[in-house]
């Protein structure tokens, strides 16, 4: 057996942002190919971008990458240049053996045409032969659950069963390398245990799987290796748990409308000074928002005030929150609203709810939130911070999805063996006799 | 073992080894090839009135307009040698593979749909699935062209035995201007268009409806005429016994073959660049 299933090597994919420019280029390109020039151009022509750049990674056999990443990371350009419907730009894919991909169920299905019909078509497609789909027939009609619906066609069947014959039929092709993008989330949970499974079945045969999905918590049943791409760059290559909090906090930080407020300006255009700022704070103040009083700054740090974004599960978790005034402030407060990008709002915390006010004296003072035994799980999250005065009405500043931290391990187990999803529950278990 | 490897150069080149992956491809798809047209043909006459015998509605329409036309006498067809219907239907039978299959082919990746961008497999077989869809009509003109024969008492001739073979020219050169379309179509949209609406001016300048002229000028274009090289020989089989014009058949015929060995490669080496600049996403 290969040491290697899949070997990308530098690669880089590049497209156009517009029909004009694709039908330019296009018929640059395909002209130059027929003349049989050489393709690799590792520079970007008007209206073209790099949808990957310079990506690198191995996958060994046995092993389930998950390809982790915002919309628009670059994912399923990938699978697609794995699978062989894309070619790189720039740099080399090298396969060992076969590749089957799960890119989308049933392609290929004819909504006039039955289960049955389709089950051969689509075995075709993915490239099985009449007799290996007479063979395996019965196989594909019992991991679907169709039952007598197989002779009716598939324009009649809800959404459900028409991914669930889908995947039946692409369960039955045996790769080397199985590309996954974003089918695992088909049918009911039942089918989706299944489907996980008959995964697992073939991790454990050799056959290596690169799998694409948003549902970051199912890749753990299957995989504990994460690449984690953004703008089409590799920015992480690690643990799956660690690699589903980078995740996570990408998905935060594409989001900069929700992180910088623009600066209030009066009619003239000019931004309103309300209150002398010190120099050494302007830029820090401006970046937050520019409210006076405001919040400079948030972030995770460990017991002694050093920066540090991963945690475990129970760890005690600091978090240092710098508030600024330009005047003397009293009984200030301060709540913590922790948030997951993948459940929302987790749970919110005040100051007054453990009855501590604090002022600022001299303008910058830094709170520290100690949370001992912190409860969450495996995942990437942040905090929305609101600094406010004494009365209901006394709204000062909030800054949102900031103090970004992970937690990356241990990991979760979602087959009901340990735990899994967001929170650890403080637990016991006891064992009642029956009378 | 060895890796299959993907880089910005591969599938370039013009050499043999190209040629053997071309057809090694094709042949290992077969399979996949007969279920595309397997699948469009069922899904055809699923939920329709007549179901496979609504394929006969149309060249029985076309068959009683050009024994009308015969009838009444409104179109001067000159010296056919056999009734006008006979003659006519034949033509307009052969002609039919040139108007459907280039049509068919070049919108035979669009019709891939979501396939297209989301399956690795050579696209030739879309267009060879929609190929065999016309072929399959032709056929049934065809059974209905005997039903013509019948009714207009014209033997056809012992040569009938040779069609088979005379119409593979002109398949060839369908399937090699199919393919040219099917890649530049989605590069630009309009040339298919504009192809196809200039194939009618080719009908009318190929002795389809009408028995040779003879205007030197007629004679000449028709004579460096490709269609009329393909499509009047397999006719002339049946109806005469022998070939009109030999040498123009077999030049038309090699320039089938050249033609669609390089459409074919051009097609190859293009599609995945089309794939990505348009049924990718």
């Amino acid at each position: 057996m290969a040491e290697v299933s899949v070997r990308i090597h530098q690669v880089s994919k590049k497209f156009s942002r517009t029909f004009k420019s694709s039908m330019r280029h296009g018929v640059r390109d395909v002209s130059r190919d027929i003349l049989g020039l050489k393709r690799s151009e590792n520079f970007l022509r008007p209206e073209e971008f790099w949808s990957l750049r310079d990506v690198s990674f191995t996958v060994e056999p046995g092993e389930c990458v998950a390809l982790l990443g915002p919309n628009g990371a670059g994912k399923s350009t990938m699978l697609k240049m794995l699978s062989g419907i894309f070619l790189p730009t720039t740099g080399r894919i090298e396969i060992y053996g076969r590749t089957g991909a799960l890119i989308e169920l049933g392609s290929g299905f004819h909504p006039m045409l039955t289960g049955r019909e389709n089950v051969y078509i689509n075995g075709s497609i993915l490239g099985m032969s009449r007799a290996e789909i007479d063979e395996r027939f019965k196989d594909i009609l019992e991991f679907s659950g169709i039952g007598d619906f197989i002779d009716s066609p598939v324009r009649y069947y809800s959404s459900g069963m028409y991914v669930r014959l889908g995947f039946a039929v692409a369960a039955q092709v045996r790769p080397n390398v199985l590309l996954i993008d974003e089918v695992l989330a088909v049918g009911d949970y039942g089918f989706r245990m299944k489907c996980f499974k008959h995964l697992l079945k073939l991790l454990d045969e050799g056959i290596s799987i690169i799998v694409v999905s948003h549902a970051v918590f199912e890749l753990m049943r299957i995989s504990d290796r994460a690449v984690v791409l953004n703008k089409g760059r590799v920015t992480f290559d690690g643990e799956l748990s660690k690699g589903i909090g980078v995740y996570q906090n990408l998905l935060n930080l594409t989001d900069e409308d929700l992180k910088i407020k623009p600066r209030k300006r009066n009619p003239d255009g000019e931004v309103e000074k309300k209150s002398f700022i010190p120099p050494k704070y302007q830029k820090q103040i401006a970046e937050m928002g520019g409210k006076d009083p405001g919040i400079l700054k948030v972030q995770s740090v460990d017991a002694d005030g050093n920066p540090k974004e991963d945690f475990m599960t129970g760890d005690t978790m600091y978090l240092d929150i710098q508030a600024f005034s330009s005047k003397p402030m009293d009984r200030l407060r301060l709540s913590v609203n922790f948030m997951s990008p993948a459940q929302g709002d987790l749970g919110s915390i005040s100051t007054p709810y453990s009855d501590f006010w604090f002022g600022i004296k001299s303008q910058v003072k830094t709170i520290r939130l100690c949370m001992p035994e912190i409860p969450l799980l495996v995942g990437g999250y942040h905090v929305d911070v609101t600094l406010y005065g004494p009365e209901i009405d006394d709204h000062y500043h909030c800054v949102r999805s900031t103090g970004h931290f992970r937690i990356i391990g241990p990991p979760c187990n979602t087959f009901g063996y340990g735990i899994c999803h967001t929170f650890k529950f403080d637990h016991h278990w006891q064992e009642i006799e029956s009378e | 073992m060895r890796p299959k490897v993907y880089g910005p150069d591969t599938n370039l080149g013009w050499g043999l080894r190209s040629w053997i992956e071309m057809f090694h491809t094709l042949h290992a798809h077969r399979s996949m090839t007969w279920m595309m047209f397997r699948r469009n043909f069922m899904a055809r006459y699923k939920q329709t009135l007549l179901g496979m015998g609504g394929a006969f509605m149309e060249p029985v329409f076309v068959v009683s307009s050009f024994i009308i036309l015969d009838v009444i006498g409104v179109w001067d067809a000159g010296d056919t040698g056999v009734a006008f219907a006979v003659y006519a239907f034949m033509g307009q039978a052969l002609w039919g593979i040139v108007t459907s299959g280039i049509n068919a082919c070049s919108v035979a990746i669009p019709a891939g749909g979501s396939l297209v961008g989301k399956i690795n497999f050579p696209r030739e077989t879309l267009v060879i699935a929609q190929l065999a869809q016309v072929i399959v009509d032709v056929l049934i003109r065809l059974i209905i062209a005997s039903a013509v024969f019948i009714c207009c008492k014209t033997v056809p001739a012992w040569t009938t035995i040779f069609f088979p073979f005379a119409i593979l020219p002109l398949m060839m050169f369908t399937l090699g201007i199919g393919l040219l379309l099917a890649f530049i179509n989605e590069l630009i949209r309009d040339i298919g268009h504009y192809v196809t609406i200039s194939l009618p001016f080719f009908f009318f300048l190929t002795p389809i409806m009408y028995a040779p002229p003879e205007h030197e000028w007629m004679q000449k274009i028709i004579a460096f005429n490709p269609f009329a090289g393909l499509v009047l020989p397999p006719r002339d089989l049946v109806l005469y016994g022998h070939i009109s014009n030999p040498y123009q058949f077999i030049w038309a015929s090699i320039l089938s073959v050249v033609l669609l060995l390089v459409s074919w490669r051009m097609f190859h080496i293009s599609q995945v660049r089309l794939t990505e600049r348009t049924g990718g996403r």
